[in-house]
């Protein structure tokens, strides 16, 4: 055995060390695991030889005789000379090894190892060994083999060992910096999170076998930089990011050592160049990574200084490549440790015997677990492809095979003919077979399908004797009714294309309507013949002008497939309106699948709400009539709700169609009044339909089944839809855009035009024969549009077809339909990210008050900002949803302003008009400046914009929303005094009347709150949350909380004690608490209520719960990242220094004191120091990176701020804890563990703790603001008040 | 996106039997139906070239039934 592998002294932990301790002492060890090792020896080792190689092993490798001393404060050290045993454990195989070796609880301040020996029934041996994750890891294992390999006399080849050397500390500045610049450069790549995305706890793994040829091209290649390249290039397509990155596991070999470290790797791979480009890329990555290798908690540090970081700074994905470790023979590898799982997706690429394998370890919160499934198969196929095509655009690699693309496209399924007669053809056939049926009801009109049959083929007959033929366009100038659907059909029948155009609209839109599509002929009403442009080269023909006789004939038009219908103007948001021309075949065939969907029959009534100007509008008669039915259309634009749920239950309509902006009012009022007729189906359509409204149709509407349609104009009415029997629910911000209709397909698609994994946003595309001929006389925009179709062909044999690139993003759900997600022109990239607009409107819609949001950029060039809009809280709500905003969105993703609205504006289509948006004013946050009145307003105002740097601000505006914190308003208290000798106001009047006019009342007035508590949200329904401050902070960082825990939870918060001036010196803690606990008293005795501490207020907290148990019902302790006393003043902890340092660091102490400012203060607080704490004071000095400050005795001053700190480290130097019965929830902060700080283990203070949970991604100062903190808090609040009466 | 689908790349102008036309990356397989239409250059020019020969947008079928 290597001697110099056993510590020949003890030490001090490293860093990880310390770490892994620090999360074993709060009893929370994730991301780390126990670390399991399960070998097995074939008979050919002897018995007796296995167990004395063992046991030499068991005695002299590091992993096995490590033992740890527990020193004051949190600090350990590590020794040599522990012991583990090796238990012969005679008969039994790997089942009953593992479940031995799952049972061990290893515990660095226990038993931290376990090895146990078994004998198989084939007279082999199992050795199982289990190590606490402080020994070790996978890799420590590798070191265990190698050593038994060798003592067994089979050693195996193993790479260089060695720790890395330590680093200078200038070099660490750099390559910190270098990793500053990547990282702000370089965004954080993940799958798409499922919609309700929370990260906890419970994890997945799944894993995957990569072929044996796939394997061996893999060792060809280099396994690490074409996994790597091949997760980078696969990032890139289920993010949509370019420049992205991932972190990637550094592996390192040695006795002692550990697998390396994490490290971010960035990427920005082009996926038109090929795939052994991309490696290239790659390895250039990696070398340029491994040359700044930092320590991974240092650069983890630094992100997390910033509140607001991602919480896996690195990266989300994390990536592990394990090629074989090789092992002698006779000797198998059956149980070996996953990596931590320090990711959201953790993947690992291992070699074993079996080959390749590919093991995806992921946040169960955060994915579902389908599409991580399928992110493994889509790697595999990935890597496959490129590594056989090198040279072929790695993004054109297929990662959807035809089998899935074929389901998750397909249109619904019909499987009946298509009729090829026309749509005029059908509905005559109609009434050639039963005339006397109603088919229009319209006001007083009610005509029979003879009647209009006769009337249209009359006016047929004078159009073709007009000239009206194939392709000649026919102008609708006639409002939405019977007479206007007569008029089409004629046209139709005439062999002419119809153009409808709405009297009500804009003149200028339906002259430029009129003029681009040169209409040969208008039908229209001697009232709108003003509305005619003046030059116009048509025949204006009106209806009161004709009276040629109703007739059964037609005239004889054969109608070719290819033949214009209709062309229909679409209300584009930027430049004139663009014809779209509709084609026979195409549209025929649409309404008799749609018909079918729909399950329309011979006596289906339909109210069509929607307008003749979208081509839903005449979808919506079209199909009625084909099917022998017959239409209610209301006989004016403005139907109130109370008249349609009327009219419907009056004429007996089992079925509607409704715009969705006009959905949301009827079906409130359906739920107000009750009013709803049981109806068939309803059917909407025209904007993204949000759950809110869609559970309220549920609700209100007395419907059978719902139909959300969804369609450009381009690709003929509605193509796709979503049909769902009422009282289904759906995940999701809008409902789903659900799949094609006829003889059609949807698609998700990339930029490269290739499909889109399921969950992966992309350009929702129409594909098939159901789409529009193109734009009238725009064969440039038609060709940029309409795309040629390469799925088509593969998938249906359709040769020549087109796509159509409809502009809205979607993505695929898990069954195929399609979720919308906004317009791929409102898609935003601001720092590599990939904004949807969706998500954050997503967000703003889980606010319960809020029923619509609308998010989108305004504005040009560098003036452009992300403004939301909703409906239906207060007016003055707008700037509170933002604060919410800010919880649940990344900063990058916070709209500038939330601007409320009565109701969204709509045009005359009924579709949402983005036009008519009020731009926000100025931000709401931004200062009223309202100027001073008086002296003394005046006097104020100055001081406070001098405090908080802001001269724009006024009397009226409140100090804290202008960027004031808890240290400024001290300061700001302090000048005011100052100012005002005689003053009595105390901090908690700042906090009570934050505004400079309400602070100068109080100051004439004399006035005082005098307070120690706050409330942070004075009325609610259940128990009374205390909010017990931390040092230097006081209530206002409990606001973002107050506010996740929503209107019915009360929230008091007390004043630091610290940021009260009149702090004298040396108080206890209990008597800081008694003021506190004597304002609990009288509010809650004898009632429920829960407290909550973060920082040093823990301990405050538990101190009041001393106080006032048995007087009050406390529920829960919660104990926010609450650390005891460190090393530096923990009582016993003795500071040891070099020779001749103590008397160094007196002198210093002298030279300064003789300097300062607040020399008197410090003079009293070192008269009050034990020779210990005395002691501690002069190490702490020493260990100071920076000289001592001299900016005292300001508050917020760093001298001020270090005495508040060295006399709260004697106050609690003081402070003895108690046992008590009281239920604690305890909640840490990654970063304060990982920087080993001595977090309170709860359980050894009460009977009723548990093991902390810890928050990733943040620190001791910021987890108070954290959104996971939040709903984990709420989580566990709700539990403690559950059955609890609400008051 | 990547080089060879900005519209500063090469692009062809493809048309299918219908006579319609569009236009696809150079790099990009031809889809089943379709056939280069005689140009290629960028995207822009791709399309101005379909605006200036693509005058009567019926399809071939109907030309000839109306013909």
């Amino acid at each position: 055995m290597n001697r110099e592998l056993i510590f020949p002294a003890p030490r001090p932990l490293t860093a990880l060390e310390r770490r892994i301790l620090a999360h074993a002492r709060v009893g929370e060890l994730a991301p780390f695991a126990v670390e399991r090792l399960v070998l097995g020896f074939d008979p050919r080792f002897g018995r007796d030889r296995l167990v004395a190689a063992i046991e030499d092993l068991l005695t002299t490798h590091p992993a096995f005789t490590a033992r740890f001393e527990l020193l004051p404060g949190g600090e350990a050290r590590r020794h040599g000379d522990g012991a583990t045993r090796l238990a012969e454990m005679g008969q039994g195989g790997l089942d009953a090894a593992l479940a031995r070796a799952e049972r061990h609880r290893p515990d660095p301040r226990g038993v931290s190892a376990f090895a146990e020996f078994w004998d198989d029934e084939a007279g082999g041996h199992l050795l199982a060994l289990t190590l606490h994750p402080i020994l070790g890891d996978d890799t420590t294992f590798g070191s265990i083999e190698a050593e038994l390999a060798r003592a067994l006399g089979q050693p195996v080849a193993r790479r260089a060992a060695g720790a890395p050397p330590a680093l200078p500390r200038e070099e660490r500045a750099q390559r910190l910096d270098h990793w500053r610049e990547k990282l702000d450069a370089f965004a954080i790549a993940r799958p798409p999170r499922r919609h309700d995305a929370v990260e906890g706890p419970e994890r997945r793994v799944s894993a995957h076998v990569l072929p044996p040829d796939l394997g061996a091209a893999l060792d060809r290649a280099g396994p690490e930089t074409a996994l790597a390249a091949a997760l980078g290039l696969l990032l890139a397509r289920y993010s949509g990011q370019s420049d992205l990155r991932f972190a990637l596991g550094l592996e390192r070999e040695g006795a002692m050592e550990r697998a390396g470290t994490l490290l971010p790797l960035c990427l920005a791979l082009d996926p038109g160049l090929g795939f052994g480009a991309a490696m290239e890329g790659t390895a250039a990555a990696l070398a340029e990574a491994r040359a700044h290798v930092l320590p991974a908690d240092a650069l983890v540090q630094d992100r997390l200084r910033h509140a607001g970081a991602d919480a896996h700074p690195l990266g989300a994905v994390v990536l592990h490549v394990r090629p074989a470790r090789p092992l002698p023979e006779g000797i198998r590898r059956l149980r070996r440790p996953a990596p931590p799982s320090a990711g959201e997706l953790v993947l690992t690429a291992e070699q074993g015997e079996e080959g390749w394998r590919l093991i995806g370890d992921a946040a169960v919160g955060l994915f579902e677990p389908a599409l991580i499934d399928r992110f493994l198969t889509h790697l595999a196929r990935l890597l496959e492809a490129g590594l056989a095509h090198p040279e072929a655009p790695a993004g054109r690699i297929p990662l959807l095979a035809r089998d899935e693309l074929d389901a998750l496209s397909a249109p619904y399924p019909d499987d009946t003919p298509i009729d090829p007669r026309a749509t005029h053809e059908i509905i005559a056939a109609r009434a050639a077979a039963h005339p006397e049926k109603i088919a229009i009801i319209h006001g007083a009109t009610r005509w029979t399908h003879g009647e209009l049959d006769a009337r249209a083929n009359a006016l047929a007959h004078r159009l073709v004797a007009l000239g009206v033929g194939a392709e000649t366009p026919v102008a609708i100038l006639i409002e939405r009714g019977a007479e206007a659907v007569m008029a089409i059909l004629a046209t139709l029948k005439a062999g002419g294309a119809y153009i409808p155009v709405e009297p009500d609209h804009p003149a200028s839109r339906n002259h430029h309507i009129l003029t681009d599509a040169g209409v040969k002929v208008v039908l229209t009403r001697g009232r709108y013949r003003d509305r005619l442009p003046e030059r116009l080269a048509a025949e204006v023909v009106r209806l009161e002008d004709l009276d040629d006789a109703p007739r059964v004939d037609a005239p004889a038009v054969t109608i070719h497939p290819d033949q214009l219908a209709y062309v229909m103007y679409t209300s584009g948001s930027t430049g004139k309106p663009k014809g779209v021309a509709v084609e026979h075949g195409p549209l025929s065939s649409h309404n008799q699948t749609t018909a079918r969907v729909y399950e329309m029959h011979a006596d289906s009534r339909e109210l069509p709400f929607l307008p003749f100007s979208s081509d839903g509008g005449h979808e919506r008669w079209m199909v009625p009539l084909m099917m022998g039915g017959s239409v209610l259309i209301p006989d004016g634009p403005l139907w109130t709700p109370e008249q349609t749920l009327g009219a419907m239950r009056e004429h007996g309509c089992d079925n509607a169609s409704i715009p969705t902006t006009y959905l949301r009012q009827l079906a409130e009022w359906a739920e107000e009044t009750g009013s709803a007729p049981p109806t068939r189906l309803y059917s909407f359509g025209g904007e993204g339909l949000a759950q809110s409204t869609f559970d309220l149709l549920r609700r209100s509407l007395n419907a059978r089944t719902l139909i959300n349609g969804y369609g450009p104009t381009e690709t003929i009415m509605t193509p796709m839809v979503w049909k769902v029997a009422a009282g289904t629910r759906f995940a999701g911000t809008y409902a789903p855009l659900g799949r094609a209709v006829g003889e059609r397909r949807a698609y998700v698609l990339d930029e490269e035009l290739m499909p889109c994994p399921p969950g992966v946003v992309g350009e929702i595309h129409l594909g098939g024969t159901g789409v529009a001929r193109g734009y009238v006389g725009r064969p440039d925009t038609t060709a940029d549009v309409f795309i040629p179709d390469p799925f088509g062909p593969e998938l249906d044999g359709t040769r020549g077809a087109r796509l159509y690139r409809t502009g809205d993003l979607g993505r695929w759900r898990e069954d195929g339909t399609i979720d919308f997600l906004g317009r791929v022109d409102l898609q935003v990239k601001v720092n590599g990210y990939r904004i949807e607009p969706g998500e954050i409107e997503a967000a703003l819609l889980a606010e319960p008050e809020v029923g619509e949001a609308l998010v989108l950029l305004r504005g040009e060039g560098e003036e452009r900002r992300l403004i939301a809009y909703v409906t239906g809280p207060a007016p003055d709500a707008g700037e509170a949803l933002r604060a919410a905003l800010e919880g649940r969105l990344p900063r990058h993703m916070l709209p500038e302003a939330v601007v409320v609205l009565d109701r969204m504006p709509t045009n005359p289509n009924a579709k949402l008009d983005r036009a008519a948006l009020p731009m926000p004013g100025a931000r709401a946050r931004a200062a009223r400046g309202v100027p001073p009145e008086g002296e003394i307003e005046a006097g104020v105002l100055a001081i406070w914009r001098e405090v908080i740097g802001a001269p724009e601000m006024g009397v009226t505006d409140d100090f804290f929303a202008m960027g004031g914190k808890s240290l400024p308003a001290l300061k700001a208290l302090a000048a005011m005094r100052r100012r005002w000798p005689g003053m009595a106001l105390t901090i908690a009047d700042l906090f009570d009347a934050p505004t400079p006019r309400a602070i100068a009342a109080r100051i004439s007035a004399g006035d005082r709150t005098g307070r120690r508590a706050i409330a942070l949200r004075a009325g609610g329904t259940r128990p009374r949350l205390y909010c017990f401050p931390g040092l230097l902070v006081s209530t206002r960082e409990y606001l973002r909380l107050t506010d996740h825990l929503g209107p019915d939870q009360p929230v008091t918060g007390f004043l630091c004690h610290s940021l009260n001036e009149e702090k004298r010196l040396n108080v206890s803690v209990s008597e800081v608490v008694a003021e506190y606990a004597a304002h609990i008293r009288a509010e809650s005795a004898g009632a429920p209520c829960a407290f909550l501490g973060w920082s040093w207020g823990g301990l405050l907290a538990w101190e009041a719960a001393r106080q006032l148990a048995g007087e009050i019902d406390l529920r829960l302790v919660g104990m926010v990242d609450v650390c005891d006393l460190g090393a530096d003043f923990t009582p016993g902890a003795t500071p040891r220094f070099g020779p001749g340092e103590r008397e160094r660091l007196e002198a210093e102490l002298r030279d300064w004191l003789a300097k300062t400012r607040m020399r008197a203060r410090w003079d009293e607080l070192i008269a009050a120091m034990d020779a210990e704490t005395y002691a501690q004071f002069l190490r702490f000095i020493g260990n100071e990176a920076e000289p001592l400050p001299f900016d005292g005795p300001d508050i917020s001053s760093r001298e001020h701020t270090f005495w508040v700190l060295i006399d709260n480290a004697l106050v609690f130097r003081r402070h003895a804890m108690t046992r008590l019965h009281a239920p604690v929830a305890s909640f840490g902060a990654a970063d304060s563990l990982s920087r080993g700080l001595n977090l309170i283990d709860w359980r050894a203070w009460s009977d009723r703790a548990g093991p902390a949970e810890v928050i990733a991604g943040t620190n001791h100062l910021h987890i108070i603001g954290e959104r996971a903190f939040h709903e984990r808090f709420k989580a566990r609040l709700d539990a403690a008040f559950a059955g609890l009466p609400l008051t | 996106m990547s080089r060879s689908t900005l519209p500063e790349a090469e692009w062809l102008v493809l048309r299918n039997h219908e006579g319609r036309q569009s236009v696809a990356p150079a790099s990009h397989p031809v889809p089943a139906g379709w056939e280069p239409g005689g140009f290629r250059g960028p995207r822009p020019a791709c399309l101005a070239h379909i605006a200036a020969t693509w005058t009567d947008m019926r399809t071939e079928a109907l030309k000839a039934a109306m013909a």
